[in-house]
């Protein structure tokens, strides 16, 4: 075990090899408000990747409804019950984790802190879905903020982690991490199928195929990347949730790079499930109405500015913030750098080249109710 | 009184002399013993190649190898599965069989689902020398590499009983396509997989053996450099079966003592093995195993290689005989002179041992240099006769 950094929990931390960080990291924010769990998503991964024998049950990505769906069964609290209650230290800026991450809190023989699911676990993919924290009755006002009774849609994909739980815990070397864009990959001519990494990852992203008998996971769609065009699952992204881009290091941060003005700077797009140490690079925008001790327990101890922040720019108070946001829905291309010009955002790809324009706020026409000259009636008046 | 305790003595003497020579000689069988020291038995007959309960087992010496659990490298075994497996070896000059016993009360050999690892055991072979690092050998120590051979009990299953699908563990599974399959459902791997069909089951596409369907092997014969690096090798020369019955395993794995591989040991005199035992229900997989000690192949005598023809062997049989005959003088003068008990402790000790040790050493020199000079002229003739032998494996 070596001392590595890891700036999500503001301190180093042990793992298995050394700080090695990709020259380049691709990252995404989803913006959880945003999402409506239609699945769109995970068919497109589904049809692209997993349609073979074998690969019945896998999901690369899944949409379960929080707080009680999961995929597979309990993977997030099952983990959290191995490590038990691990605290943050708020008397420092920026907070520090001062619990144990699944590297650090292991059992005697064992790399990484971890489980195994067996096949009735993977057998329930949208177990949970739509339901709700807790039973609706008359005692309750949900029209209250935030809600008294919730829940949200929780997309995941392969977190692609800086420190993976699967690269340390595979014995074989057979997972790498590409050192031009951090995607993760299982190697599949080396694996033997130990299921180490099924183990070990605490997202559950590494599954057993049943006829091939080795592990396969999500390949963050690097085929595409290296054209740089989106992931499946982002492009066809129904409810323009997802923004693809490049994450730095907070000291590196560019303020014109999309992805880190999210994470960076503005700080409104948190890593999910830090507290386990693997620093992944997928990013959520909390939602701004559920249980902010829940949240907390999903992405850190930053949610409460994450929600303040989100709220301020849809009361307009955000302009800049909005303009990146918008530019989820309008382009397939990674995006390298962002600007907003008077009412407009453009995105710039990688090479520079601008990919995307759009105007902050949509004009409207507002038309009257009767349209004299066609002699016609619109219900629909704007 | 004397003379009768003189009389068991030397009876006593001659009795395990004899033996040890006889042993030696591969002539009378030895007992089953637990200890570091496999003794490969030659025999005229074809080996049992892939036969765990053949008769000819039975001319082969037993030993017990203790086994502990692997406690070197992460993820652990911190306690073996079973104590200590029981090995055999039988060879015939050309090729070499080793029969591994190991109690395991539940059988385990599919690998289809999440929670399915299979029962499988290991021997690992490296040249004497230096001995290398246990687990695997390392690169980094510059010893040699390791050469093993896993019989795989989920891989004899595919072989036996046709490849394992994943209708014949989810027997209520349905589908209706899969892109590019041909046939109908619930398509049958490979044969309803041709060409971009393929493309879908990534591990076999890209040709992991472990995702191969069509086995022709049970046993996986492969190099190793240290941890992380067991490969499969490009030729396949080991075979191998397995027997569950009762609760116990037998394996047997086999090979040509020189397959003419570069990737593989030649087996002969003075190689060391080791043995792994993983538990399928134990969840045992790759380095959750439980491992031996290293274990030193004895095959003087005993391969046709380095067996002496009939008439040497008589006369190291004699030459033996001569010496132990003078061994007895010796013994009885020394007893005599003892007796008139005119000598001091000290050097009547000293004068004793000196002609002692020499005149044994003396006959145990000569018999090994004649058996090393009809040795090295076996050698010569016998590479003649491998390589037909060697012609039919690769081929």
């Amino acid at each position: 075990m070596v001392d590595v950094w890891n700036w999500q929990l503001n301190r180093k931390m042990e793992y298995k090899y050394d700080e090695t960080r990709p020259s380049k990291q691709v990252s995404a924010v989803f913006d959880i408000n945003k999402c409506i769990a239609c699945q769109t998503c995970t068919m497109a991964c589904k049809t692209t990747w997993t349609s073979g024998k074998g690969e019945e049950y896998m999901f690369w990505n899944s949409v379960e409804t929080k707080p009680w769906g999961s995929y597979p069964m309990g993977w997030d609290v099952r983990i959290l019950d191995k490590l038990g209650s691990q605290p943050w230290d708020t008397n420092t800026d920026p907070v520090t984790f001062s619990g144990k991450t699944i590297f650090e809190k292991v059992p005697e023989g064992e790399e990484v802190e971890g489980w195994r699911p067996d096949d009735m676990d993977w057998a329930y993919p949208n177990r949970g879905e739509d339901e709700t924290n807790e039973i609706i009755d008359k005692s309750k006002y949900h029209l209250t903020l935030p809600h008294a009774i919730w829940n949200f849609y929780l997309a995941r994909i392969c977190m692609h982690c800086t420190y993976p739980a699967c690269v340390a815990a595979c014995p074989r070397k057979a997972i790498y991490k590409r050192k031009e864009d951090g995607i993760v990959l299982i190697d599949q001519k080396r694996c033997r199928g130990y299921r180490e990494c099924v183990r070990a990852c605490p997202y559950k992203r590494s599954m057993y195929n049943h006829v091939t008998r080795i592990s396969e996971k999500c390949i963050f769609c690097y085929p595409a990347v290296e054209e740089g065009i989106w992931p499946r699952c982002m492009r066809n992204c129904v409810g323009k949730i997802r923004l693809v881009g490049y994450v730095n290091k907070p000291e590196d941060s560019d303020p014109k790079n999309p992805i880190d003005f999210l994470v960076h700077e503005k700080k409104v797009a948190l890593p999910l499930y830090p507290q386990l140490g693997t620093e992944p690079n997928i990013y959520y925008i909390p939602p701004i109405h559920s249980d902010a001790k829940f949240l907390k327990q999903m992405f850190g101890p930053g949610v409460d500015n994450a929600v303040k922040i989100y709220k301020n720019m849809r009361n307009g108070n955000e302009p800049e913030l909005r303009g990146v946001l918008l530019l989820c829905t309008s382009t397939d291309k990674i995006l390298g750098k962002f600007a907003i010009r008077s009412d407009e955002a453009i995105g710039y790809d990688t090479d520079g080249n601008e990919v995307a324009r759009l105007p902050l706020v949509e004009s409207q026409i507002r038309r009257v109710f009767h349209d004299s000259e066609r002699e016609v009636y619109r219900h629909n008046i704007t | 009184m004397i003379k009768n305790k003189k009389t068991v003595i030397m009876f006593v003497i001659t009795l395990s002399i004899v033996l040890t020579v006889l042993q030696y000689q591969g002539i009378v069988p030895g007992t089953s013993d637990s200890g570091t020291e496999l003794r490969s038995v030659y025999t005229e007959e074809d080996i049992p190649a892939t036969d765990p309960e053949s008769s000819l087992w039975d001319e082969a010496t037993s030993i017990t190898v203790p086994i502990s659990g692997q406690t070197s490298t992460n993820p652990k075994r911190l306690l073996p599965s079973v104590e200590s497996v029981r090995i055999k070896s039988l060879n015939n000059g050309t090729h070499i069989a080793f029969r591994i016993t190991w109690n395991d009360a539940v059988k385990n050999s599919k690998t289809t689902k999440n929670q399915e690892f299979r029962d499988a055991l290991a021997i690992q072979i490296a040249d004497k020398g230096s001995i290398p690092f246990v687990c695997m050998g390392s690169a980094a120590t510059g010893t040699t590499r390791m050469h093993i051979m896993q019989w795989k009990s989920d891989w004899q299953r595919d072989v036996e009983e046709g490849f394992q699908d994943l209708e014949d563990s989810f027997p209520n599974f349905w589908v209706d396509y899969y892109p590019y399959a041909v046939g109908e459902p619930p398509y049958r791997v490979p044969e309803d997989f041709p060409g971009n069909a393929s493309l879908y089951l990534p591990g076999y596409h890209v040709g992991n053996p472990f995702s191969d369907p069509l086995k022709v092997t049970s046993v996986e014969d492969a190099i190793a450099d240290g941890y992380s690096t067991i490969t499969t090798q490009a030729i396949q020369n080991a075979v191998g079966r397995g027997v569950w019955k009762n609760g116990t395993w037998s394996v047997v794995i086999s090979r040509a003592l020189d397959t003419g591989d570069h990737d593989d040991t030649v087996i002969k005199e003075d190689n060391i093995l080791a043995f792994a035992v993983w538990d399928g229900e134990s969840q045992d997989v790759g380095a959750r195993k439980s491992v031996s000690s290293w274990v030193t192949l004895k095959t003087r005598g005993k391969t046709k290689e380095e067996n002496p023809p009939y008439v040497a062997q008589i006369c190291i049989l004699i030459l033996y005989v001569i010496a132990l005959l003078a061994i007895i003088g010796l013994i009885g003068f020394g007893l005599k002179r003892k007796k008139k008990g005119k000598v001091s402790k000290e050097e009547g000790e000293a004068t004793e041992d000196k002609p002692d040790l020499k005149e044994e050493e003396q006959p145990k020199k000569t018999g090994e240099d004649k058996k090393k000079k009809v040795g090295h002229s076996q050698k010569k003739s016998q590479k003649n006769k491998v390589s037909p032998a060697k012609k039919r494996k690769g081929g």
